[in-house]
Protein backbone atom coordinates (compact mmCIF):
# COMPACT_ATOMS: atom_id res chain seq x y z
CA UNK A 1 0.00 0.00 0.00
CA UNK A 2 3.04 2.24 -0.39
CA UNK A 3 1.57 4.08 -3.36
CA UNK A 4 -1.59 5.11 -1.50
CA UNK A 5 0.42 6.30 1.45
CA UNK A 6 2.55 8.40 -0.92
CA UNK A 7 -0.49 9.84 -2.70
CA UNK A 8 -2.08 10.68 0.66
CA UNK A 9 1.11 12.37 1.89
CA UNK A 10 1.43 14.32 -1.38
CA UNK A 11 -2.16 15.58 -1.20
CA UNK A 12 -1.87 16.61 2.46
CA UNK A 13 1.45 18.40 1.86
CA UNK A 14 0.31 20.17 -1.32
CA UNK A 15 -2.98 21.34 0.19
CA UNK A 16 -1.28 22.58 3.34
CA UNK A 17 1.22 24.51 1.24
CA UNK A 18 -1.33 25.99 -1.18
CA UNK A 19 -4.15 26.61 1.26
CA UNK A 20 -2.86 27.17 4.75
CA UNK A 21 0.75 28.37 4.49
CA UNK A 22 0.29 30.49 1.35
CA UNK A 23 -2.67 32.25 3.00
CA UNK A 24 -1.00 32.67 6.37
CA UNK A 25 2.22 34.22 5.02
CA UNK A 26 4.06 34.91 8.26
CA UNK A 27 6.13 38.10 7.82
CA UNK A 28 4.81 38.29 4.26
CA UNK A 29 6.73 35.17 3.25
CA UNK A 30 5.48 31.75 2.24
CA UNK A 31 7.21 28.94 4.17
CA UNK A 32 8.13 26.15 1.77
CA UNK A 33 6.84 23.07 3.56
CA UNK A 34 7.30 20.87 0.51
CA UNK A 35 10.95 21.73 0.02
CA UNK A 36 11.71 21.05 3.69
CA UNK A 37 9.69 17.84 3.60
CA UNK A 38 11.37 16.52 0.45
CA UNK A 39 14.84 17.13 1.87
CA UNK A 40 13.91 15.53 5.21
CA UNK A 41 12.26 12.51 3.61
CA UNK A 42 15.07 11.86 1.15
CA UNK A 43 17.71 12.05 3.89
CA UNK A 44 15.84 9.60 6.09
CA UNK A 45 14.51 7.07 3.60
CA UNK A 46 14.53 5.73 0.04
CA UNK A 47 14.66 8.45 -2.60
CA UNK A 48 12.32 6.96 -5.24
CA UNK A 49 9.10 7.28 -3.21
CA UNK A 50 10.17 10.83 -2.36
CA UNK A 51 10.64 11.59 -6.07
CA UNK A 52 7.13 10.28 -6.72
CA UNK A 53 5.76 12.53 -3.95
CA UNK A 54 7.83 15.48 -5.17
CA UNK A 55 6.48 15.22 -8.72
CA UNK A 56 2.84 15.09 -7.52
CA UNK A 57 3.36 18.02 -5.15
CA UNK A 58 5.29 19.96 -7.81
CA UNK A 59 2.45 19.50 -10.32
CA UNK A 60 -0.10 20.68 -7.74
CA UNK A 61 1.98 23.81 -7.05
CA UNK A 62 2.53 24.50 -10.75
CA UNK A 63 -1.20 24.22 -11.46
CA UNK A 64 -1.85 26.97 -8.93
CA UNK A 65 1.21 29.12 -9.45
CA UNK A 66 1.67 32.17 -11.64
CA UNK A 67 5.28 31.27 -12.29
CA UNK A 68 6.24 29.35 -15.44
CA UNK A 69 4.96 25.78 -15.55
CA UNK A 70 7.57 23.29 -14.42
CA UNK A 71 9.29 25.44 -11.82
CA UNK A 72 8.09 23.31 -8.91
CA UNK A 73 7.75 20.02 -10.81
CA UNK A 74 11.49 20.27 -11.46
CA UNK A 75 12.69 22.01 -8.29
CA UNK A 76 11.17 19.63 -5.73
CA UNK A 77 12.50 16.37 -7.27
CA UNK A 78 15.84 18.12 -7.88
CA UNK A 79 16.07 19.02 -4.17
CA UNK A 80 15.29 15.42 -3.18
CA UNK A 81 17.83 14.04 -5.66
CA UNK A 82 20.50 16.52 -4.60
CA UNK A 83 20.00 15.64 -0.92
CA UNK A 84 20.36 11.93 -1.70
CA UNK A 85 23.43 12.42 -3.89
CA UNK A 86 25.14 14.60 -1.27
CA UNK A 87 24.40 11.97 1.34
CA UNK A 88 25.64 9.07 -0.81
CA UNK A 89 28.87 10.87 -1.65
CA UNK A 90 29.43 11.54 2.04
CA UNK A 91 29.25 15.33 1.79
CA UNK A 92 26.40 15.40 4.30
CA UNK A 93 25.06 12.91 6.82
CA UNK A 94 21.47 12.12 7.69
CA UNK A 95 21.31 14.30 10.79
CA UNK A 96 19.47 17.53 11.47
CA UNK A 97 22.44 19.82 10.76
CA UNK A 98 23.06 18.24 7.36
CA UNK A 99 19.40 18.54 6.50
CA UNK A 100 19.41 22.20 7.51
CA UNK A 101 22.40 22.79 5.23
CA UNK A 102 20.62 21.17 2.28
CA UNK A 103 17.43 23.15 3.00
CA UNK A 104 19.51 26.35 2.97
CA UNK A 105 20.97 25.51 -0.45
CA UNK A 106 17.62 24.30 -1.85
CA UNK A 107 15.82 27.46 -0.69
CA UNK A 108 18.44 29.68 -2.34
CA UNK A 109 18.30 27.72 -5.60
CA UNK A 110 14.47 27.62 -5.67
CA UNK A 111 14.31 31.36 -4.88
CA UNK A 112 16.84 32.15 -7.61
CA UNK A 113 14.84 30.04 -10.10
CA UNK A 114 11.62 31.86 -9.17
CA UNK A 115 13.30 35.27 -9.49
CA UNK A 116 14.96 34.41 -12.82
CA UNK A 117 11.56 33.31 -14.12
CA UNK A 118 10.35 36.89 -13.78
CA UNK A 119 12.99 38.47 -16.03
CA UNK A 120 10.52 38.85 -18.89
CA UNK A 121 8.10 40.98 -16.84
CA UNK A 122 10.25 42.91 -14.37
CA UNK A 123 11.80 46.23 -15.41
CA UNK A 124 13.23 47.41 -12.10
CA UNK A 125 14.90 44.96 -9.73
CA UNK A 126 14.75 45.94 -6.04
CA UNK A 127 17.89 44.03 -5.08
CA UNK A 128 17.66 44.87 -1.37
CA UNK A 129 14.07 43.72 -1.10
CA UNK A 130 14.73 40.50 -3.00
CA UNK A 131 17.77 39.71 -0.85
CA UNK A 132 15.75 40.34 2.30
CA UNK A 133 12.97 38.07 1.02
CA UNK A 134 15.44 35.34 0.15
CA UNK A 135 17.10 35.55 3.58
CA UNK A 136 13.71 35.59 5.28
CA UNK A 137 12.68 32.50 3.33
CA UNK A 138 15.88 30.72 4.34
CA UNK A 139 15.23 31.49 8.02
CA UNK A 140 11.58 30.49 7.91
CA UNK A 141 12.28 27.27 5.99
CA UNK A 142 15.04 26.34 8.44
CA UNK A 143 12.64 26.86 11.34
CA UNK A 144 10.03 24.75 9.59
CA UNK A 145 12.57 22.03 8.83
CA UNK A 146 13.87 21.88 12.40
CA UNK A 147 10.34 21.74 13.81
CA UNK A 148 9.25 18.96 11.44
CA UNK A 149 12.47 16.90 11.54
CA UNK A 150 11.12 14.42 14.08
CA UNK A 151 7.76 14.21 12.27
CA UNK A 152 9.18 13.01 8.94
CA UNK A 153 9.85 9.54 10.43
CA UNK A 154 6.29 8.37 9.86
CA UNK A 155 5.97 8.89 6.08
CA UNK A 156 9.50 7.62 5.36
CA UNK A 157 9.71 4.50 3.23
CA UNK A 158 12.71 2.50 4.52
CA UNK A 159 15.44 2.00 1.90
CA UNK A 160 15.49 -1.79 2.17
CA UNK A 161 11.75 -2.28 1.50
CA UNK A 162 12.00 -1.52 -2.21
CA UNK A 163 13.21 -4.00 -4.83
CA UNK A 164 16.41 -3.25 -6.75
CA UNK A 165 17.77 -0.94 -4.06
CA UNK A 166 21.44 -1.05 -3.24
CA UNK A 167 21.42 -1.96 0.46
CA UNK A 168 24.36 -0.15 1.97
CA UNK B 1 -0.76 -3.27 -4.45
CA UNK B 2 2.97 -2.69 -4.83
CA UNK B 3 4.79 -0.41 -7.17
CA UNK B 4 7.13 -2.07 -9.61
CA UNK B 5 10.48 -0.28 -9.61
CA UNK B 6 12.23 -2.53 -12.14
CA UNK B 7 11.87 -0.02 -15.00
CA UNK B 8 13.59 2.60 -12.87
CA UNK B 9 16.48 0.21 -12.21
CA UNK B 10 16.67 -0.54 -15.97
CA UNK B 11 16.75 3.17 -16.81
CA UNK B 12 19.29 3.91 -14.11
CA UNK B 13 21.84 1.82 -16.04
CA UNK B 14 21.19 3.87 -19.23
CA UNK B 15 21.54 7.58 -18.34
CA UNK B 16 20.98 8.86 -21.92
CA UNK B 17 17.76 6.85 -22.26
CA UNK B 18 16.67 8.08 -18.84
CA UNK B 19 17.25 11.71 -19.86
CA UNK B 20 15.29 11.28 -23.11
CA UNK B 21 12.47 9.47 -21.26
CA UNK B 22 12.31 12.23 -18.65
CA UNK B 23 12.20 15.04 -21.22
CA UNK B 24 9.60 13.25 -23.40
CA UNK B 25 7.62 12.35 -20.27
CA UNK B 26 7.59 15.91 -19.03
CA UNK B 27 6.60 17.29 -22.44
CA UNK B 28 3.81 14.72 -22.87
CA UNK B 29 2.74 15.26 -19.31
CA UNK B 30 2.55 18.99 -19.81
CA UNK B 31 0.43 18.54 -22.95
CA UNK B 32 -1.87 15.72 -21.93
CA UNK B 33 -2.08 15.71 -18.17
CA UNK B 34 -2.63 19.33 -17.22
CA UNK B 35 -6.28 19.41 -18.30
CA UNK B 36 -7.35 16.20 -16.50
CA UNK B 37 -5.20 17.07 -13.49
CA UNK B 38 -6.78 20.50 -13.27
CA UNK B 39 -10.26 18.95 -13.53
CA UNK B 40 -9.50 16.35 -10.85
CA UNK B 41 -8.02 18.98 -8.59
CA UNK B 42 -11.00 21.32 -9.05
CA UNK B 43 -13.56 18.59 -8.34
CA UNK B 44 -11.92 16.74 -5.46
CA UNK B 45 -9.44 18.86 -3.56
CA UNK B 46 -10.80 22.38 -3.93
CA UNK B 47 -13.27 22.09 -0.98
CA UNK B 48 -10.44 20.97 1.31
CA UNK B 49 -8.25 23.74 -0.09
CA UNK B 50 -10.96 26.29 0.71
CA UNK B 51 -11.11 25.17 4.34
CA UNK B 52 -7.33 25.27 4.65
CA UNK B 53 -7.13 28.68 2.98
CA UNK B 54 -9.75 29.96 5.45
CA UNK B 55 -7.72 28.56 8.34
CA UNK B 56 -4.59 30.21 6.97
CA UNK B 57 -6.26 33.61 6.67
CA UNK B 58 -7.69 33.32 10.20
CA UNK B 59 -4.26 32.42 11.60
CA UNK B 60 -2.65 35.33 9.76
CA UNK B 61 -5.35 37.71 11.00
CA UNK B 62 -4.93 36.48 14.58
CA UNK B 63 -1.20 37.23 14.63
CA UNK B 64 -1.64 40.52 12.78
CA UNK B 65 -4.34 41.65 15.24
CA UNK B 66 -2.18 40.78 18.23
CA UNK B 67 0.35 43.32 17.04
CA UNK B 68 -2.09 46.17 16.50
CA UNK B 69 -4.61 45.64 19.29
CA UNK B 70 -3.48 48.89 20.95
CA UNK B 71 -4.25 51.04 17.95
CA UNK B 72 -7.64 49.47 17.10
CA UNK B 73 -9.73 51.92 19.15
CA UNK B 74 -8.12 54.99 17.53
CA UNK B 75 -8.40 53.37 14.11
CA UNK B 76 -12.09 52.61 14.72
CA UNK B 77 -12.79 56.26 15.60
CA UNK B 78 -10.96 57.43 12.48
CA UNK B 79 -12.93 54.98 10.32
CA UNK B 80 -16.25 56.18 11.76
CA UNK B 81 -15.41 59.76 10.73
CA UNK B 82 -14.32 58.56 7.30
CA UNK B 83 -17.52 56.51 6.98
CA UNK B 84 -19.70 59.59 7.64
CA UNK B 85 -17.79 61.62 5.04
CA UNK B 86 -18.13 58.84 2.49
CA UNK B 87 -21.88 58.53 3.09
CA UNK B 88 -22.27 62.23 2.35
CA UNK B 89 -20.18 61.90 -0.82
CA UNK B 90 -22.16 58.85 -1.90
CA UNK B 91 -25.42 60.75 -1.63
CA UNK B 92 -23.99 63.60 -3.74
CA UNK B 93 -22.68 61.08 -6.30
CA UNK B 94 -26.11 59.47 -6.61
CA UNK B 95 -27.55 62.89 -7.48
CA UNK B 96 -24.82 63.48 -10.08
CA UNK B 97 -25.43 60.06 -11.61
CA UNK B 98 -29.16 60.75 -11.91
CA UNK B 99 -28.43 64.11 -13.58
CA UNK B 100 -25.95 62.42 -15.92
CA UNK B 101 -28.50 59.84 -17.06
CA UNK B 102 -31.14 62.54 -17.66
CA UNK B 103 -28.74 64.77 -19.64
CA UNK B 104 -27.48 61.84 -21.74
CA UNK B 105 -31.09 60.95 -22.57
CA UNK B 106 -31.88 64.56 -23.52
CA UNK B 107 -28.76 64.83 -25.72
CA UNK B 108 -29.45 61.48 -27.40
CA UNK B 109 -26.15 59.92 -26.22
CA UNK B 110 -25.68 56.20 -25.54
CA UNK B 111 -26.41 55.20 -21.99
CA UNK B 112 -23.38 54.11 -19.99
CA UNK B 113 -23.42 50.32 -20.01
CA UNK B 114 -23.45 48.71 -16.60
CA UNK B 115 -21.89 45.51 -15.36
CA UNK B 116 -22.76 42.56 -13.18
CA UNK B 117 -20.60 41.01 -10.52
CA UNK B 118 -19.94 37.32 -9.91
CA UNK B 119 -18.85 36.39 -6.39
CA UNK B 120 -16.02 33.87 -6.08
CA UNK B 121 -14.13 32.28 -3.21
CA UNK B 122 -10.35 32.07 -3.13
CA UNK B 123 -9.26 28.42 -3.07
CA UNK B 124 -5.50 28.74 -3.22
CA UNK B 125 -2.78 31.36 -3.02
CA UNK B 126 0.55 31.73 -4.77
CA UNK B 127 2.87 29.12 -3.26
CA UNK B 128 5.99 31.33 -3.34
CA UNK B 129 6.88 34.73 -1.91
CA UNK B 130 7.61 36.49 -5.19
CA UNK B 131 4.61 36.25 -7.51
CA UNK B 132 1.10 37.51 -6.73
CA UNK B 133 -1.54 35.13 -8.07
CA UNK B 134 -4.65 33.58 -6.54
CA UNK B 135 -7.05 30.90 -7.75
CA UNK B 136 -10.84 31.16 -7.35
CA UNK B 137 -13.63 28.57 -7.58
CA UNK B 138 -15.49 30.09 -10.55
CA UNK B 139 -14.61 29.64 -14.21
CA UNK B 140 -15.87 29.76 -17.78
CA UNK B 141 -19.03 27.85 -16.76
CA UNK B 142 -20.01 30.99 -14.84
CA UNK B 143 -19.33 33.20 -17.83
CA UNK B 144 -15.86 34.36 -16.81
CA UNK B 145 -13.32 35.32 -19.46
CA UNK B 146 -9.63 36.13 -19.45
CA UNK B 147 -9.04 39.85 -18.93
CA UNK B 148 -12.07 40.58 -16.74
CA UNK B 149 -11.56 42.79 -13.70
CA UNK B 150 -11.63 41.39 -10.16
CA UNK B 151 -12.55 43.57 -7.20
CA UNK B 152 -12.70 43.30 -3.43
CA UNK B 153 -14.49 45.92 -1.33
CA UNK B 154 -14.87 48.02 -4.50
CA UNK B 155 -11.13 48.16 -5.17
CA UNK B 156 -9.53 46.54 -8.21
CA UNK B 157 -7.41 43.61 -7.01
CA UNK B 158 -6.49 41.99 -10.32
CA UNK B 159 -7.42 40.58 -13.70
CA UNK B 160 -8.43 37.07 -14.74
CA UNK B 161 -5.41 35.53 -16.42
CA UNK B 162 -6.17 31.85 -16.94
CA UNK B 163 -9.79 30.69 -16.98
CA UNK B 164 -10.69 26.98 -16.82
CA UNK B 165 -14.18 25.47 -16.66
CA UNK B 166 -14.49 25.52 -12.86
CA UNK B 167 -11.62 27.69 -11.72
CA UNK B 168 -9.72 30.80 -12.70
CA UNK B 169 -6.31 32.22 -11.94
CA UNK B 170 -6.10 35.91 -11.08
CA UNK B 171 -3.01 38.04 -11.58
CA UNK B 172 -3.08 40.58 -8.75
CA UNK B 173 -2.35 44.25 -9.35
CA UNK B 174 0.89 43.96 -7.37
CA UNK B 175 2.36 41.28 -9.66
CA UNK B 176 4.90 42.51 -12.25
CA UNK B 177 2.85 40.82 -14.98
CA UNK B 178 -0.18 43.06 -14.30
CA UNK B 179 -0.80 45.78 -16.94
CA UNK B 180 -3.79 48.12 -17.30
CA UNK B 181 -4.50 51.53 -18.83
CA UNK B 182 -5.60 53.75 -15.94
CA UNK B 183 -6.74 57.33 -15.47
CA UNK B 184 -6.06 59.95 -12.83
CA UNK B 185 -9.63 60.71 -11.78
CA UNK B 186 -8.79 64.23 -10.63
CA UNK B 187 -6.94 65.42 -13.77
CA UNK B 188 -7.89 62.91 -16.46
CA UNK B 189 -4.24 61.98 -17.15
CA UNK B 190 -3.82 58.54 -18.71
CA UNK B 191 -1.03 56.08 -17.95
CA UNK B 192 -0.17 52.40 -17.96
CA UNK B 193 -0.31 50.71 -14.59
CA UNK B 194 2.17 47.95 -13.89
CA UNK B 195 2.62 45.89 -10.73
CA UNK B 196 5.92 46.38 -8.95
CA UNK B 197 8.02 43.58 -7.53
CA UNK B 198 7.57 43.93 -3.81
CA UNK B 199 4.46 46.03 -3.45
CA UNK B 200 2.46 48.85 -5.02
CA UNK B 201 2.09 49.86 -8.64
CA UNK B 202 3.87 52.04 -11.11
CA UNK B 203 1.80 54.29 -13.40
CA UNK B 204 4.06 54.87 -16.37
CA UNK B 205 3.76 56.38 -19.87
CA UNK B 206 2.11 59.52 -18.49
CA UNK B 207 2.48 62.45 -20.88
CA UNK B 208 4.83 65.18 -19.62
CA UNK B 209 2.13 67.79 -20.13
CA UNK B 210 -0.47 65.89 -18.08
CA UNK B 211 -0.92 66.73 -14.43
CA UNK B 212 -0.53 64.02 -11.79
CA UNK B 213 -0.13 64.86 -8.11
CA UNK B 214 0.25 62.92 -4.86
CA UNK B 215 -3.16 62.17 -3.34
CA UNK B 216 -4.95 61.86 -6.70
CA UNK B 217 -7.30 58.92 -7.13
CA UNK B 218 -6.44 56.39 -9.85
CA UNK B 219 -9.24 54.46 -11.58
CA UNK B 220 -9.50 52.11 -14.55
CA UNK B 221 -9.83 53.99 -17.85
CA UNK B 222 -12.14 51.57 -19.66
CA UNK B 223 -9.87 51.74 -22.73
CA UNK B 224 -9.50 48.36 -24.40
CA UNK B 225 -10.09 45.00 -22.79
CA UNK B 226 -12.98 43.96 -20.60
CA UNK B 227 -12.37 46.27 -17.64
CA UNK B 228 -15.09 48.93 -17.27
CA UNK B 229 -14.11 52.53 -16.59
CA UNK B 230 -14.16 53.96 -13.09
CA UNK B 231 -13.06 51.02 -10.93
CA UNK B 232 -10.97 52.32 -8.05
CA UNK B 233 -7.33 51.19 -8.16
CA UNK B 234 -5.51 53.32 -5.60
CA UNK B 235 -3.95 56.65 -4.77
CA UNK B 236 -0.90 58.43 -6.19
CA UNK B 237 1.93 58.46 -3.65
CA UNK B 238 4.68 60.25 -5.53
CA UNK B 239 5.54 61.43 -9.05
CA UNK B 240 8.85 60.81 -10.87
CA UNK B 241 9.49 63.50 -13.45
CA UNK B 242 12.66 64.15 -15.43
CA UNK B 243 12.92 67.11 -17.80
CA UNK B 244 14.59 65.11 -20.60
CA UNK B 245 12.31 62.08 -20.37
CA UNK B 246 9.48 61.53 -22.85
CA UNK B 247 7.07 60.35 -20.17
CA UNK B 248 6.74 60.70 -16.44
CA UNK B 249 5.60 58.07 -13.98
CA UNK B 250 3.87 57.91 -10.61
CA UNK B 251 3.92 55.49 -7.71
CA UNK B 252 0.43 54.28 -6.87
CA UNK B 253 -0.48 52.58 -3.61
CA UNK B 254 -3.36 50.15 -3.36
CA UNK B 255 -5.30 49.29 -0.24
CA UNK B 256 -5.63 45.52 -0.04
CA UNK B 257 -3.67 42.60 1.29
CA UNK B 258 -3.27 39.65 -1.07
CA UNK B 259 -3.11 37.11 1.72
CA UNK B 260 -6.28 38.46 3.39
CA UNK B 261 -8.46 38.00 0.31
CA UNK B 262 -11.15 35.36 0.91
CA UNK B 263 -13.94 36.48 -1.42
CA UNK B 264 -13.67 38.53 -4.59
CA UNK B 265 -16.05 39.79 -7.29
CA UNK B 266 -15.45 39.32 -10.98
CA UNK B 267 -16.83 42.25 -12.98
CA UNK B 268 -18.70 41.08 -16.09
CA UNK B 269 -19.38 43.89 -18.59
CA UNK B 270 -22.91 43.79 -20.05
Amino acid sequence: MIIWRLVFISVVLALTQLGFLAAWRPLGLVPNLLLAAMVGLSLRGAVRPVLFTAVICGLALDLNSGAYFGLWTLTLPAAALAATLLQRTGVVGNDLASGALVVLAATLVAGAAAILGMTYVVRVWPVGLLSAKLLGEVLINELLFVSMWSLVKWPVVPKDTLPGVNRR
Amino acid sequence: MKLSWTWVVYLKQRPALMLVTTVVGLALGALLLIGPLRWTYDHTLVPVGQVLAGAGVTTGDFFANLGRIQSLAAQNQQLEVQNRELKTRLAADAETQRDNITLRRQLGLDQVSGFTEVGAEVVSYEPDSYRQFITVNKGSKDGLQTGMAVTSDGVLVGLLSDVKADSAKIVLVTDPEFRLVARDQDTGALGVLQGKLGSGLDMGKVDQTDQVAPGDTVVSSGLGGLVPAGILVGEVQSVNQHVNAVFKSAQVSTDFSASRLRFVFVVKPQ
